[in-house]
């Protein structure tokens, strides 16, 4: 049996812990609101060009732009999203696995996989599995702007162009509310339109300013708008998952102080009961 | 056809307007262009400029930046623009400080063919199109 002082001071030590976990969860609360209508408000946006790309898409020679034309995959990259802290549940873990099931399931299809990584948590995780791990967009995520996704776009694009990657792939968490969060390996590049069969009679787009010019534009900007989503839907997962896992050790916290302070009261009424027999013993010896 | 548009117009941080409406006047990459219900479907990139929208009861303008617009094959008017500002959002002061601001970067760089100098240009675009959308709404002119 602990001692009452033992006792104590576990139970201060849980209610520190309980007083962090519950700051946490707040602030996570705070930044996930933020981040969620972010991601709300961002989406439409990144539907209406997914939408208005792939109808364009589908009447055009892949040859009028080098990011339609595909070509036998051999070197491909992977951008891999996490979060640089930790304390947010399985978030990291689950998509470190991932990103490990996909390299290794992918290994013997491509000569080549090049990855990228967001946040420090997965770039630790890649090299220290012995991967080669390009590190220049690993530390963009404590201030997060949309010219990141303007950086890696250029990346991405000059490779793609310069056909130093055949293909493209994000490895990231979707957010579909602050308690689910579900992992997605998108592919981005090539661009694949989707199929749709054009009813006779139907007439094709006019293109101003030309079909080439026009593409130019859009297709960047349709790739830029969704590595800019992936990251805005990571984040707000980032902060879902972690305000779950703080509301989740706050609650085991107080379990914990409820148990305590129970065994915490039963020693003491045993130590009381202990120090009454005590005093009754020796009253009933001084009797005699 | 039943005579109207339905137009979409979204930017990055967020949907701004979906509305039916009559006609729509955008600034195309080729020149102003008017919509009208029943046109062939068409994709055309924007440059900064004024959209206006008009249905029976009133017409109404915005400014846009960069953007692009497409009239689908069923018709519908999809705009995506990288910032759209109705005439009540748009921060005249600040438009006209830009405007300055470009002018004078303007003056100072020779070279017409730089990045610098497109740059400003672009801005000074910008900013010349805030004014005259806020301007045409009747908004004061101080």
């Amino acid at each position: 049996m602990a001692t009452l002082r033992a006792i104590r001071k576990r139970i201060s030590s849980v209610k520190g812990t309980e007083q962090i976990t519950k700051a946490m969860k707040m602030v996570s609360a705070a930044k996930l609101r933020r981040a969620q209508a972010a991601i709300e408000n961002a989406r439409p946006y990144a539907k209406k060009i997914h939408d208005v790309v792939s109808d364009l898409a589908q009447g055009v020679e892949p040859s009028i732009h080098p990011l339609l034309r595909t070509r036998e995959p051999k070197r491909i990259g992977v951008l891999v999203i996490t979060s640089d802290r930790g304390l947010c549940g399985g978030f990291n873990t689950n998509l470190n696995k991932k990103a490990e099931n996909f390299i290794k399931e992918n290994k013997e299809r491509y000569e080549e996989i090049i990855l990228y990584t967001v946040g420090k948590k997965v770039y630790r995780f890649l090299s220290k599995q012995g991967y080669n791990v390009d590190p220049s967009f690993t530390e963009i995520l404590g201030s997060l702007s949309y010219q990141d996704a303007k950086n890696i776009t250029k990346v991405v694009i000059e490779g793609y162009i310069g056909n130093s990657l055949d293909a493209f792939f994000m490895i990231y968490h979707e957010f579909k509310s602050a308690l689910v969060q579900r992992i997605v390996v998108e592919d981005l590049l090539p661009i694949r339109p989707e199929e749709k069969t054009i009813a006779e009679g139907e007439s094709d787009y006019i293109f101003e300013p030309g079909k080439r010019e026009l593409l130019s534009e859009l297709l960047p900007k349709y790739i830029e708008t969704e590595i800019w989503r992936a990251l805005l839907e990571s984040s707000a997962s980032e902060h879902g998952a972690r305000m779950t896992a703080m509301e989740n050790a706050t609650k085991n916290a107080n379990e914990m102080i409820d148990n305590l302070t129970l065994k915490m009261n039963r020693a003491r009424q045993e130590s009381i009961t202990k120090e009454l027999l005590d005093i009754v013993g020796g009253a009933e010896a001084l009797k005699d | 056809m039943d005579g109207k548009l339905d137009l979409e117009i979204v930017t990055p941080s967020g949907p701004l307007i979906s509305e039916s409406v009559d006609e729509v006047v955008v600034p195309g990459a080729l020149g102003e262009m008017g919509i009208l219900p029943g046109h062939l479907p068409i994709a055309s990139s924007l440059k900064p400029g004024e959209i206006v929208y008009k249905s029976r009861k009133n017409k109404k303008s915005l400014a846009v930046s960069w953007g692009f617009v497409e009239v689908s094959r069923e018709g519908k008017v999809n705009l995506l623009a990288d910032t759209a500002e109705t005439a009540d959002a748009i921060d005249v002061e600040r438009a006209k400080r830009a405007k300055e601001k470009a002018e004078k970067e303007l003056a100072k760089i020779s070279d017409t063919s730089t990045q610098e100098y497109k740059k400003n240009e672009l801005k000074l675009q910008r900013a010349l199109v805030r004014i005259q959308v806020a301007r045409k709404s009747g908004k004061s002119d101080t």
